[in-house]
This record gives C-alpha cells, sequence and structure tokens, in this order.
C-alpha cells in the first residue's frame, strides 16, 4: 500500500476542481475582480456576483467562507443604509420612513459596491476551500519557484489560520475563567480588544520558531526533492497566459478610464 | 585538538542577545560519542539553551554572546553547522513547533526531511512506514496532523527527528505531554538505538536512571556534577531541589548499599546489591 | 462541605463517537483524584462540572444546587478550573493583569483586587514576575501562573486537570503541598492524573474512569491491588510496585518508598 498518497488512484475522489491549478484559480479570481472594477453596469455586476457564487456553491463550502460571507453580508446592509441616507450625490428620493428620506443614487452606489466585495469573497472563497495549502505549495515548487520563497509566500497564508486558531483557544479561556458571556457582537469585540497585543506576539512567536525548525529540517537543503503536484491539471499554461492577457487588458481598460477623465 | 571519539565542551558561556544575564555559566564537560546523556535540572537552569547550543541554533539562528568551545566528534556546531545539522536531528519542547505546516498527513510531515535530503521515493516510503510502526502512529498516517492529542503530536515530533537516522539525537523534554505507558515504550525504545549520540532533557528522573550513560546536572547555568547516574544522584545537594528515582529512596530507607553509602539507582543495581545483601 | 452530585449524566461530542454516560457519582472528600486512560473521559467530565460544555441529559448538583441554574458569577465562585496546557489559559500582556483579569470578574473594589493578586502570586512565588509577559515565562512558571488566575477568585471547588505535568520538582512540591492545603481549608480539590506515583502518595481517595464510565471508586490502594481492574482501565501501577514486582517478585501494594520501609520494618 502507498503512505504518501503521490498517485492518483489513491485519491477517493477527484472533483472538477482538483482539475485547475491553483495559480489559474488566483487568476480567475483576479479577472472576476477587474471586470466588476472595470464595467459598472448593475445587470452585468449581479451576473458577475451570480457567476462566482455558483462558482463558490459547487466547491467544497467551508465554515470559514461562510463566517466570511456572514460578515460581509453584515457590512453591506449598513453600507447600503449609510450611503442610502447621507451619499454626497443623493438627488432623488427613492421612499421615505417617517420624515428620514432614502435616496436612490447612495443606494446605487452602495449595491455596486456591495457586488465588488461579493465578487472578491465569492471568488477568493472558492480558491482558498478549494486548495489546501500543501497543495499551492507543492505546485509552486513543481512550477520552479525556490522552496525558500514558497515558504515564505505559504507562511504568509499561514499565518491567518493560525491567528485564528490562538484566537479560538483564548476565547475559549476566556469563557472559562469569566462571566462575559460573549453573546452579541459588541461584546464579542470588546472580548478581543485587550487580547490583541500578546494574540499577536504569541503567533510572531509560533513562526519563528516554525523557521527555526525548517531550517534544523534541513528544508533549503540543495538536494531537495522537486515536489510532484497533487493532481494532474488541464491546460495550466494555457490558462495562466489567457487569463493573465485578459486581467491585463482589462487594468489597461480601467486606467485609460481613470486617465481620460483628466484628458 | 578535538577528538573525534568525544562530545568535548570547553568554557562555554552564553548571554542572549539584549539580555543581561548570562544562561550559561562557564561549562566544561566531556563524554563518549555514542552514549545516552541524560540533561537534568529545574526550569531556568539553562537545559533548552544548551540543547540550542548542541543543535547549533545558537550561535546560527538566535543570537547572542557565546564564548567557549563545543565538538561532538571533530564537528564544533559554531563552525561546521551545516554539514552538522545534516546528522543532527532536535525535537523541540513543543511539539506543535516541530511541524512544518505545509503537510496535510502525518505520513506526508514524516517524509519531509527525507524529501528535504533527496531520497528516493521507495526508501521514504519504507522509511516512512518504520518510523511509524516504532512512534504507534500507523493508524494515523493519512490524519491531519493537526488531529492528532498532544501524547501524540509528541510521538509524531519524534518521528520526524528519526527517521532521517542521524548519528545525534537532542530531545528536550519529549514525553511531557505522553501517558506512562507510552513513556515507557518510548525510553524503553531509546534504550534500544545504537551507534547514535543523544542528548535528553526530561524530568523523567526514574526513566533516565534506567537509561542513561551519564547524567549532567544543571543548577542556575553552571554544570554542578557530571558523571553516570550512580555517582550523580549520590552526589545531589539538596538545595539543588532535584528528584530522586523512587529506587534510590527505597535503597536509602531500607539501607540497601552498594558499599561506600553508595546507593542504587536502578533496577539492576538495585537487584545486584539486594543479591550480594542475601548472600552474605 | 462541599458536594457533587452526578445523576443520569450523558454526553456525546458532535463530532466523535466518544460518549461519556455517569449514571451515578457522588464526590463529597475534600481531595479526590480522577483517572483513566487518554480518552476515557476525564477532561470531558471536568468541561461538563464547569459548565464549558452542557450535558445531553441528566443532572450536576453543587451543594443541592442545580449547575444549570448558577448565573456565570455564582458559578465562577463554585468551581474553577486549572487547564492541563497553561498556555491555552494566558491570554493578557503581564503576569500581574493576568491575575488581575479573573479578579475583575467577580470584584471591583479596585484595592481588593490590587490585594487579591498580590496575595495569589506571593502563594506560588511569582511575585517577582509581575511586570513579565506571560508568554516569556517558563513552562513551571506558566502554569502556577495559571494556578495563580484560580487562586485569586478562590472558588469553593478547585479542578486541576493533570497539574504535574510541565512541572519541575520544586514546582510539584509547590503545588502538591498548595493542593493539600486548599482541602484543608475545606476547599474542594479534584485532580486528573496520569502520574501514578503522586496519586498514591497524595490522595485517599480516586475515581477511575474508562470509556466514558465510571468502573471505581475508592481508596488507591484497593485499586491497585486489584490487578485484572488496573490492567482493564490500562493503568499503569506505582513504581514502587513494578520495583517490588521486578527485584522481589512481590505483587502486593505498595503507594510510596515510605509505605514499603513501614510495611516491611513493621516484620523486623
Amino acid at each position: 500500500m502507498e503512505i504518501r498518497d503521490n498517485s492518483l488512484s489513491n485519491i477517493a475522489k477527484i472533483r472538477w476542481y482538483n482539475l485547475i491549478d491553483p495559480v489559474t484559480k488566483l487568476l480567475v479570481a483576479l479577472f472576476l475582480t477587474m471586470l466588476s472594477f472595470v464595467f459598472t453596469n448593475l445587470y452585468f455586476e449581479v451576473s458577475l456576483v451570480l457567476i462566482s457564487f455558483v462558482l463558490l456553491l459547487l466547491s467544497r463550502l467551508s465554515s470559514a467562507t461562510i463566517n466570511a460571507v456572514y460578515f460581509c453580508l453584515f457590512l453591506i446592509v449598513t453600507m447600503i443604509l449609510i450611503q442610502g441616507l447621507f451619499y454626497s450625490g443623493n438627488v432623488h428620493p427613492l421612499f421615505s420612513i417617517m420624515n428620514i428620506t432614502f435616496y436612490r443614487e447612495g443606494a446605487l452606489y452602495a449595491v455596486t459596491m456591495s457586488a465588488r466585495i461579493l465578487i472578491i469573497i465569492f471568488a477568493i472563497g472558492f480558491f482558498m476551500s478549494t486548495t489546501t495549502i500543501s497543495e499551492n505549495a507543492k505546485y509552486l515548487e513543481a512550477i520552479g519557484l525556490p522552496y525558500k520563497l514558497v515558504y515564505l509566500l505559504m507562511s504568509v497564508c499561514y499565518i491567518l489560520p493560525q491567528i485564528q486558531q490562538n484566537m479560538k483557544k483564548i476565547q475559549f479561556a476566556e469563557r472559562a475563567r469569566g462571566i462575559n458571556p460573549q453573546k452579541t457582537v459588541a461584546q464579542k469585540v470588546r472580548s478581543i480588544l485587550p487580547i490583541l497585543i500578546p494574540l499577536i506576539i504569541k503567533t510572531f512567536d509560533q513562526s519563528i520558531n516554525r523557521s527555526i525548525t525548517l531550517q534544523l529540517r534541513g528544508f533549503d537543503s540543495p538536494e531537495r526533492t522537486l515536489a510532484t503536484p497533487k493532481y494532474h491539471y488541464v491546460r495550466a499554461r494555457f490558462n495562466h497566459y489567457l487569463l493573465s492577457f485578459l486581467t491585463i487588458f482589462l487594468i489597461g481598460c480601467k486606467l485609460w478610464q481613470i486617465f481620460s477623465r483628466f484628458l | 585538538m578535538a577528538n573525534i571519539q568525544q562530545i568535548s565542551i570547553t568554557h562555554l558561556s552564553f548571554t542572549y542577545q539584549h539580555d543581561t544575564n548570562t544562561v550559561l555559566h562557564d561549562i566544561n564537560v566531556s563524554a563518549p560519542l555514542n552514549s545516552i546523556i541524560g540533561i537534568i535540572g529545574n526550569h531556568n537552569a539553562g537545559k533548552t539553551t544548551l540543547c540550542r547550543v548542541l543543535a547549533g541554533i545558537i550561535p546560527n539562528m538566535m543570537g547572542g554572546d557565546l564564548l567557549g568551545d563545543v565538538h561532538i566528534g571533530n564537528l564544533s556546531p559554531t563552525k561546521d553547522w551545516s554539514v552538522l545539522n545534516r546528522q543532527t536531528d532536535f525535537v523541540l519542547q513543543d511539539p506543535n513547533s516541530q511541524l512544518s505546516g505545509l503537510a496535510d498527513t502525518v505520513a506526508d510531515e514524516i517524509a519531509f526531511d527525507l524529501l528535504n535530503h533527496g531520497v528516493d521515493e521507495t526508501t521514504i516510503q519504507r522509511r516512512v512506514a518504520d518510523v511509524a510502526a516504532q512512534m504507534q502512529l500507523t493508524a494515523q498516517l493519512q490524519q491531519s496532523p493537526s488531529s492528532l492529542s498532544g501524547g501524540q503530536l509528541q510521538r509524531l515530533a519524534i518521528a520526524t527527528a528519526i527517521v532521517t537516522k542521524p548519528g545525534i539525537l537532542i530531545l528536550d523534554d519529549p514525553t511531557s505531554e505522553m501517558d506512562p505507558q507510552g513513556r515507557a515504550d518510548f525510553f524503553n525504545w531509546l534504550a534500544t538505538i545504537k551507534d547514535t549520540t543523544i542528548f535528553i532533557v526530561s524530568n523523567e528522573i526514574d526513566d533516565l536512571c534506567e537509561i542513561a550513560d551519564r547524567l549532567w546536572v544543571l543548577v542556575d547555568g553552571e554544570l554542578v556534577r557530571k558523571g553516570t547516574s550512580l555517582e550523580v544522584i549520590n552526589q545531589l545537594n539538596p538545595e539543588w531541589q532535584i528528584g530522586t528515582p523512587k529506587v534510590y529512596q527505597l535503597a536509602k530507607l531500607m539501607y540497601w548499599s552498594l558499599g561506600a553509602d553508595l546507593f542504587p539507582v536502578n533496577i539492576n543495581q538495585l537487584r545486584g546489591c539486594v543479591h550480594d545483601q542475601h548472600s552474605n | 462541605m462541599t458536594s457533587i452530585q452526578i445523576d443520569g449524566l450523558k454526553y456525546q461530542y458532535p463530532t466523535s463517537d466518544f460518549k461519556l454516560a455517569i449514571d451515578q457519582l457522588t464526590i463529597t472528600e475534600n481531595l479526590v483524584a480522577i483517572a483513566g486512560q487518554n480518552g476515557a473521559g476525564k477532561s470531558t467530565l471536568f468541561k461538563l462540572l464547569t459548565g464549558l460544555v452542557h450535558p445531553q441529559a441528566g443532572e450536576i448538583h453543587i451543594n443541592h444546587r442545580d449547575l444549570a441554574s448558577l448565573t456565570p458569577e455564582d458559578r465562577l465562585k463554585t468551581i474553577g478550573i486549572v487547564f492541563q496546557d497553561p498556555s491555552s489559559q494566558l491570554f493578557n500582556a503581564t503576569v500581574e493583569k493576568e491575575v488581575a483579569w479573573s479578579v475583575l470578574q467577580v470584584e471591583t473594589d479596585a484595592a481588593v483586587v490590587a490585594d487579591t493578586v498580590n496575595d495569589a502570586l506571593a502563594t506560588v512565588g511569582l511575585t517577582e514576575l509581575k511586570d513579565k509577559n506571560p508568554f516569556d515565562l517558563s513552562m513551571p512558571e506558566k502554569k502556577l501562573l495559571s494556578i495563580a488566575t484560580v487562586l485569586a477568585v478562590n472558588p469553593q471547588i478547585y479542578l486541576f486537570d493533570e497539574p504535574m505535568i510541565s512541572l519541575d520538582w520544586p514546582s510539584q512540591q509547590l503545588v502538591t503541598h498548595l493542593m493539600q492545603h486548599l482541602a484543608e481549608e475545606k476547599h474542594q480539590v479534584i485532580a486528573i492524573t496520569h502520574d501514578m506515583n503522586w496519586l498514591a502518595a497524595t490522595f485517599a481517595k480516586v475515581d477511575v474512569l474508562a470509556d466514558g464510565q465510571v468502573i471505581f471508586e475508592g481508596k488507591p490502594e484497593t485499586f491497585f491491588g486489584d490487578s485484572a481492574l488496573t490492567q482493564k482501565t490500562g493503568l499503569m501501577t506505582p513504581r514502587i510496585m513494578q520495583i517490588a514486582q521486578e527485584v522481589f517478585d512481590d505483587s502486593r501494594v505498595y503507594l510510596t518508598p515510605e509505605d514499603y520501609f513501614e510495611k516491611h520494618s513493621e516484620k523486623r
């Protein structure tokens, strides 16, 4: 029996998203984001939101993504409210309740912004929930990035889950030692604020220890066997060129839009 | 001139950067290669720092004021670090810090060092299977390292270290989170290892006296005793507040001595001593 | 006199097959050890006792009051826990603030808080380190600090999860004396432990768990004397019994070297 599942036959089930390499996924996320910034038509934005949402639904949804989406929805509702009431370009009233008027321009502006936020969250969520850190690392190493650089990139990715994990521990300790029920958002925020610095110190300390271990374990040794990617990816190179070209083109369009205003 | 069959430490002193306390004071000691050396002492005595010097973490990755000389065989952790590091493995006090963080499974985590050393895949498969069986992790090979319990994590940390068959193994309190059975298994296994120089920091004085060839006692950064466990335990100063093995406590109470006020510290010695007393 | 009464308790983790089921368990002694292999349910029992998780069925009464009906403040004053891993109990910027955080949960008077913090730190011998960051402490110091945070609240019942782990010899002595002192002062002290030498030397009452059930309640002597039972629970006997067995082929019960000495000097 193979102990390390490098061969495809040992992977229980290959989903469609396993056939797309991590870099392509990231480029897709970038491409969708740029699209939403270049074209401001509301219907177009909404269809982009739908496309990225479908991508997310087709992947394996993780609780972290769902939490992130919930948090964004909360932000979006506040943004729509505030912009609808106070946006500087507000002219046409949409409706009013008890002398408080809600305007069309502000609401539209906020909806466009929200669509962009959602597209970014959905597309990144798709990337995060379909690739593990090790899959990323293996792929980047296989396409020729030096391992030291790969590790540097990955340790940046690693910091967020690490902070999250430390945070969970601390919140558990607060529950065990304290009377704060931490039920409302305000209570949660208040319980987090004083522990931020210890949290960062702790995470930083762990990163230093990890980098020492990796040196001891010889990760930068010249004889290192290059990792083989976990899956066979379809048309990886072609996808990279196509998506990079399209994204650069869109960035160009956006820059032109900005500059043409001053001409 | 370094003796190639010796571990020798001469006039070793160390102070961490941005700190005024000297952590290690003028340590002088030598021991034969391929022996098991138990390092004992209370917290802040300098045990972890000494391990770091032996592994070359100090001064290669952590800075400070290092004086004196350390030789393990013909290599020096200060001068030939990269050569030494290839033959040395270190198990850190906190097993979490030992993990690469880049492996999805226990098997990949164990294979990490072998990949780094450019070992071929067939050998990797075999070594990983062997070491996992040794550390009782076979059932966990396909699990994520983050799903392991504290004791299992410590066994994984040890597995990642021994998989490369290092000539020098440095273990900083490797059994603190294991249950008694796991700890007993570990020490029994450690006693069977050959051709390896092992430095082990531990509070398990009973187990150390059973397996260690030498004990070094650190008190406030000074090496106050060195020698066989029999010599060291019989010469402990009560002021150092170091625990003694149960065999020794029992022998002292019952006055089963090996002569010259020397009391046994492990089961073999006790057996010999009681046997002698009966035959007299 | 404190009493813990558990009836028909059932708890199952949502993500695993493990089940804790305790029909009836009464703890009235002041110094009690809980033993059992990994996964026997010891830590789960502690989490249930502190109200950190809630049972799916059954009741826990402390001094005849239902644990579920206690207010958070009452709960803190009734029962406090010291975790196995001190790092998961500490989250403040300095040693002093760490202890003060706990006191502030139940006390508002600044002068009282300061006194309580000083006393608690003095008891565990950490007064000189009060301005240090808890993460810079050594493992034994962290453990002592986590004990100080509970001492400062001074609950009726103290729960210690593996208190001897990661302590060196002098701090083991300190913590053992502290626990004995608390028990004498009419607190109830319950400790989970794997350390059979310490258990045998320190406790007169032990509850043993296996597979989520209580399978023994009574004196350590009785437990270690029943070799079928010790084997069934996967626990080891104290080192002194192993020595007696290996060297003298003597399988009687001894708790400590002193115990062996006494039992053998009587016969002389």
